[in-house]
């Protein structure tokens, strides 16, 4: 079987009191025997840089996958704008955690030490590498691929394809920068920059590679939303009763229970593993293409992505096959871990 | 005495038709001058693209005997600025006036010493970290290099002395008030020339905390004049030959006969002479607007307590003192 080789980009907040999706789309690699892991690199986001690779490291070393690399990217985005989301969201996991990681153990501290390649570095190499072959998969920001594409031009000619989780378009009626977008935790102003998260983390480095000529492809927020993990799912991992999902569920469950209560949604959103299973199967959803106007998009105006023929063109995911997704990746996490690669 | 250990950035027109020679002038002056331990040159685009500077660079090094000085080529394009409209009304200015500029020159020696294996902002990298607190670096093109030096290695910041870069400018802008010859439309893109090249590199550069210091265009009060260019021809090896006859179209034919300017306006050399002498002009500290910056709005430096800060030169100039230094340093023979 041909095998699909990524590099996953990941700002991992499993077990530090925030979005868990990084973390799943991390175990949906791992027991997926369609992609090969080459490596994992990680940005911050949901939580700073360095939590998301201590987490990251910590899952592998459960999986008994210490043969992947994890590389540690940019803390900031290139320009270093001042960013609200950070001071509002320490605040709040703090809380979060008090209430509902209490009854969890702590996690074990991983003794899997990242790769000494930073992250635009081991992009650079892998893409080297195996020209032709790699898909990037952004869980985050694009700031360690722009670093790589500054530092190393002429990877961009070899890089397969970039799967973004990120950018919202205008379905009919629907604007998604309007005020309306504000959940009971989180009020509308800060909404606009979660809403623009990944994409517009690092604006000027989501530029660089919208300019940079590789094949894009976005599952945006509009289709993301709509998949979730529920309970029974990670009662389901539970039920494997290896470390490594004891671990899963221990760190999901908290962010699931939390997702019910405070946000009033049915159960944890999974965007990043939805973005992740479009690499396995395309048809999960359905694609349009659309033009992304860059200079609207530094200038923070909306929309920026809509039907046109002008460069540069991404592939967008308009429509998903939600239960499909759904239960294909609540089995696939509920699997034990097999080992394909051996 | 306390050498100045410095990297020069440069985008060397020097031997290009209609290309502004002050980056090469300013080179010999490094060479010339007993406070500069000059480690060495990185290039960039700007008055010409990235690998014309690379070699008008090593040209300037060849002629002088100065093979030992590293030349690292930078990135070519800016990280999102589009400068190919500057850069093609160059070329195409370069190429049209071709016959006239090389009509008195004798051909132009090809370099064959070669540029180093390291990119700029590996050499940057380098240089910083083996001299650490000990390094300023001139830039005289845009600020790309350091930018890139800077994303990649963040932790060099503190160790940076200091960035004197020649460009900004005070107060608000004249639009309208270029030299004629120059078509309207770009004349907004080669008046931000440095600064406004790769605006997204200035801002990483200033924002790292180094500490910053702007030589404005007020460095263009100061000029390499035609008696200037009789001195450095009378000295007779084929190094000050070369310096005279690359120099001598820009000063006469372009600056003076085009423009309708005094001589050649020495923005470079200036730049890099306030390194080790900085009462050639005066200095204030003012307010880097990086957000009024990138909107293209003016003024972007003026006189505030928020941050960041940087240094920016002000008139007087002391235009016949630094003339007269210039144009000794360039006549006396090579150390």
């Amino acid at each position: 079987m041909q095998r699909h080789k990524i590099i996953l980009d990941v700002d991992n907040a499993l077990t530090v009191a925030n979005d868990t999706d990084d973390g799943m789309a991390i175990a949906l690699a791992l027991n997926s025997p369609e992609m090969e892991l080459l490596g994992i690199t990680t940005c911050a986001g949901n939580c700073r840089t360095w939590q998301s690779t201590e987490n990251t490291l910590r899952m592998l070393e459960l999986a008994g996958r210490g043969d992947i690399p994890v590389a540690s990217g940019r803390e900031d985005p290139l320009l270093q704008h001042v960013k609200p989301h950070f001071q509002y969201k320490e605040t709040k996991d703090a809380r979060r955690r008090a209430i509902y990681w209490a009854g969890m153990p702590p996690p074990i501290e991983p003794s899997l030490q990242p790769s000494p390649l930073k992250a635009h570095e081991l992009i650079i190499e892998l893409v080297e590498k195996y020209p032709g072959e790699v898909i990037i998969v952004k869980e985050g920001s694009f700031t360690n691929l722009a670093l790589a594409l500054l530092v190393e031009p002429e990877i961009a000619g070899l890089i397969k394809e970039v799967i973004h989780m990120g950018g919202a378009f205008k379905p009919e009626g629907v604007d998604p920068s309007a005020a309306g977008w504000s959940t009971p935790d989180c009020p509308a102003d800060v909404w606009r920059y979660v809403l623009k998260f990944n994409t517009g983390y690092d604006p000027e480095a989501s530029a660089i590679v919208f300019k940079s000529g590789i094949p894009l492809t976005f599952v945006t927020g509009n289709v993301t939303g709509q998949v979730f993990q529920y309970r029974e799912d990670l009662e389901r991992v539970r039920a494997v009763g290896t470390p490594f999902h004891q671990h899963l569920y221990e760190g999901g469950l908290p962010w699931l229970e939390w997702s019910v209560k405070e946000r009033e949604l049915v159960g944890a959103h999974m965007h990043d593993p939805l973005t992740l299973a479009v690499v396995i199967d395309r048809s999960f959803c359905t694609f349009q293409n659309m033009h992304i106007d860059v200079d609207k998009f530094l200038a923070g105006e909306f929309p920026w992505l809509y039907k046109s023929d002008k460069e540069p063109q991404v592939s967008v995911a308009v429509d998903v096959d939600k239960e499909r997704f759904e239960r294909f990746l609540a089995d696939r996490l509920a699997s034990p871990l097999v080992d394909y690669w051996v | 005495m306390e050498k100045h250990k410095i990297i020069l950035d440069v985008d060397t027109g020097t031997g290009l038709p209609v290309c502004d020679s002050d980056d090469g002038i300013a080179i010999a002056l490094a060479l010339a001058s007993p406070e500069i331990e000059l480690l060495g040159c990185t290039t960039c685009g700007g008055n010409c693209r990235t690998h014309q500077s690379s070699v008008n660079t090593l040209r300037v090094l060849e002629m002088a005997g100065r093979a030992d000085i590293p030349v690292a080529e930078g990135r070519e394009d800016p990280f999102l600025q589009d400068v190919s409209a500057s850069l093609d009304y160059l070329e195409n200015r370069s190429e049209k006036y071709r016959d006239l500029w090389f009509k008195d020159m004798p051909p132009l020696l090809e370099p064959t010493i070669s540029p180093s294996p390291l990119k700029a902002h590996e050499f940057i990298i380098e240089m910083v970290k083996k001299y650490p607190g000990e390094v300023t670096i001139v830039k005289e093109g845009s600020l790309t290099n350091l930018a890139l030096a800077l994303l990649v290695e963040p932790e060099i910041a503190p160790l940076v002395k200091q960035v004197i870069h020649m460009g900004g400018h005070v107060g608000p802008m004249d639009w309208e008030g270029g030299p004629p010859v120059i078509p309207r439309h770009l004349w907004r893109d080669l008046l931000r020339m440095n600064t406004g090249f790769d605006p997204h590199a200035t801002v990483i550069v200033i924002r790292s905390g180094i500490p910053f210091t702007f030589v404005t265009g007020i460095s263009g009060q100061t000029f390499l004049r035609p008696e200037h260019v009789d001195r450095i021809a009378a000295v007779g090896t084929p190094y000050h030959d070369f310096l005279a006859y690359t120099s001598r179209p820009w000063v006469e034919w372009w600056s003076m006969k085009q423009v309708g300017r005094a001589g050649a306006c020495m923005w470079d050399p200036f730049t890099l002479a306030v390194v080790f002498d900085p009462t050639f002009c005066h200095f204030a500290t003012m307010r880097f607007d990086a957000q009024r910056f990138l909107a293209w709005e003016y003024p972007y430096l003026y006189t505030s307590p928020d941050s960041p800060q940087v240094r920016v030169s002000m008139e007087p100039v002391d235009v016949e003192r630094f003339e007269e230094l210039m144009v000794e340093r360039l006549v006396s023979p090579l150390p």
